[in-house]
């Protein structure tokens, strides 16, 4: 009995240091000490459009335009999929020039400026030099298919999109005075050239980055969304818990709710019209959540039938010296 | 019905030296199952939540990929230790080697004992598959390739050729010690030096000779577009003048072939051996 007591303790005591140490990665994650915690994790969101009431598209937002305007091809098609693997991030301050490269510029225009250098004074030298600020981030990587309504290609569809999660989210005012500077001093070249860089406000910001699949929000998410719109001086979104409600007017006015999970990465949207109806939603899974109770499952499996093994080991020898013992005596 | 009845008296012996050897061998197979779960749960998850900067494969594809390139090292430590006793154990003191008149046929008892140790060692690389897999759907969800299928099965005919190659040693070597190191040393060591010397004299000669060439198979195989042409199955780098070729992976047929070839050449040798040393 002894024995049997002592090997279940040796299994507890090897699960308890496994879980202790599985436990202080995931605290390691959310307790680094400053104001805001990033909560992503390695995996995969997949997509999906569950609604899509065309007709109340059309009277709310306008025929003009459709949700693959929006969230590209074949978002217009109910019970089409996408997915998003988040492959891994890091922290580090960035200055003004990558920071305004991830955030602002195609990769058109980008090229166009470099190219002409010397008239547009885009360098990493002189940007940072005029604009002196430094932004601490988190930028996560991943790989990204688009919406289909077939099976996704083993392929992906693009391996260099990236979430940009700001430290202290009053840092995206800064980076938005920034760009808003450099764009009007920059006004006559880029007409030169025929291309439109718009100044932008905290709403028009906040826009770009969720249509563009860059915003990602840092923990606490209540907090730190109340604090993003503040910073951003927002006029149409607010923040409503994890939520990001954005105020638009098309035909009529209507709403659009983007969802973070709880890895502080948008994971729903849904549109809504004048009276509050749904007309159009992507929600999404995440193969962590689906895996995490499998793994559970085995991990419990293989407990029990150690335990199990043990016991019924013991069992044995115990049969075996009460057959020997009298052979002994006799 | 006489040859059922015959069949399995001849039968039954080699399924009680199978079951036995299992038997013999579960404190082993334990060790390595859990070293192989280990392996793939440090790799997989630990090191990935410990430093996430460290990228995951852009797709499942390459994940999967990747992660198979553990088997390599797997099947080459497990089947050193599981196969290297299969012979030259059977000729130390009290065991059935030396014996004239064995209560069993010595051929039977080597079969069974090759096929319990084959059982278990599929197993601990099947192991490694499932959680490899698991972790696959963890990051990634399904489904999983059919690819990730072909190296399982290319991993069993490869394991199949290491321990033919493993029970030759065993059939002349004295003990189970030197078998072990002497076969790691050759896999390890000796094939990576010769395919060196051989691809720097002859870069056009594939080298469907090495273990480690055709093992490449199990992992490479492990793509959407396996590569057809010859010209694709080798990278040249050029540094200063000098070209060295190095050469990815064979064909598919080929590589099993081969595999194949050298499995039915060893264990061929190693039974030859065997009988001689009985005299």
């Amino acid at each position: 009995m002894k024995t049997i007591l002592r090997k279940a303790f040796t299994i507890l005591l090897v699960y308890t240091i496994l879980g202790t140490m599985f436990l202080a990665i995931g605290v390691n994650v959310v307790a680094a000490g400053t104001a805001y915690q990033t909560k992503i994790t390695k995996g995969t969101d997949i997509f999906t459009v569950s609604t899509y009431d065309k007709e109340s598209w059309n009277k709310a937002i306008g025929s003009d335009s459709d949700p693959s305007d929006w969230f590209g091809k074949n978002a217009d098609k109910v019970d089409a999929t996408s997915k998003s693997t988040l492959k891994s991030w890091f922290n580090r301050k960035f200055g003004t020039f990558d920071t305004l490269t991830d955030m602002f510029l195609s990769e058109d225009i980008l090229i166009l400026l470099l190219f002409n250098e010397s008239l547009s004074g885009f360098t990493e030298e002189k940007i940072n030099k005029k604009y002196p600020n430094e932004y601490e981030l988190w930028r996560a990587f991943y790989s990204k298919w688009d919406f289909t309504t077939e099976e996704f290609d083993v392929q992906e569809d693009s391996n260099r999109e990236y979430v940009l999660i700001f430290k202290n989210p009053k840092d995206l005012k800064d980076i938005l005075d920034d760009y808003n500077d450099w764009v009007s001093s920059l006004s006559p070249l880029l007409m030169a050239f025929n291309v439109t860089l718009e100044t932008l406000s905290g709403d028009d910001l906040l826009w770009n980055l969720v249509l563009s699949g860059k915003l990602g929000i840092g923990a606490p998410f209540k907090d730190y969304l109340t604090n993003l719109v503040d910073a951003l001086d927002c006029k149409h979104t607010s923040a409503e818990g994890s939520i990001l409600v954005f105020e638009k007017s098309g035909k009529t006015d209507y709403e659009i709710d983007v969802i973070f999970s709880e890895r502080g990465i948008m994971s729903t949207y849904i549109v809504k019209n004048e009276e509050r109806e749904v007309i159009y939603k992507i929600g999404s899974t995440n193969s962590n959540d689906l895996m995490i109770p499998v793994f559970v499952m085995l991990i419990c499996g293989v407990t029990v039938l150690s335990i199990l093994a043990i016991v019924w080991k013991q069992h044995l020898d115990k049969i075996r010296n009460v057959k020997r013992v009298p052979e002994k005596t006799s | 019905m006489e040859i059922v009845k015959n069949a399995y008296f001849e039968l039954k012996p080699l399924f009680n030296t199978y079951i036995f050897e299992i038997k013999q061998q579960k404190r082993k197979f334990l060790i390595f199952s859990v070293i192989s779960a280990l392996i793939c749960v440090l790799t997989n998850f630990i090191l990935e939540y410990a430093f996430p900067e460290s990228q995951l494969g852009d797709n499942l594809m390459l994940y999967l990929r990747s992660g198979v390139g553990f088997v390599g090292l797997l099947v080459l430590f497990g089947v050193c230790f599981f196969f290297s006793g299969i012979i030259c154990a059977e000729f130390s003191a009290g065991k059935t080697g030396f014996v004239v008149f064995p209560k069993i046929n010595k051929y039977k008892l080597i079969l069974g004992k090759y096929l319990g140790n084959l059982t278990l060692i599929l197993i601990v690389i099947g192991i490694y598959y499932f959680v490899l897999g698991l972790f696959g759907l963890y990051y990634y969800t399904g489904p999983i390739p059919i690819q990730f299928y072909q190296s399982f099965a290319i991993g069993i005919v490869y394991v199949i050729m290491l321990s033919a190659f493993v029970t030759f040693f065993s059939s002349f070597m004295k003990s189970v010690n030197i078998t072990i190191v002497s076969t790691i040393l050759i896999l390890f060591i000796v094939f990576s030096i010769v395919d060196q010397i051989v691809v720097i004299a002859n870069p056009n000669f594939e080298p469907l000779y090495s273990f480690n060439y055709l093992g490449g198979l199990v992992s490479e195989v492990i793509q959407e577009h396996f590569p057809t042409k010859l010209s694709d199955r080798y990278v040249d780098f050029t540094m200063e003048d000098f070209t060295f070729r190095q050469w990815i992976t064979p064909t598919i047929e080929m590589g099993i072939t081969m595999m194949l070839l050298y499995t039915v050449l060893f264990l061929g040798l190693a039974s030859l051996i065997f009988k001689r040393r009985q005299l």
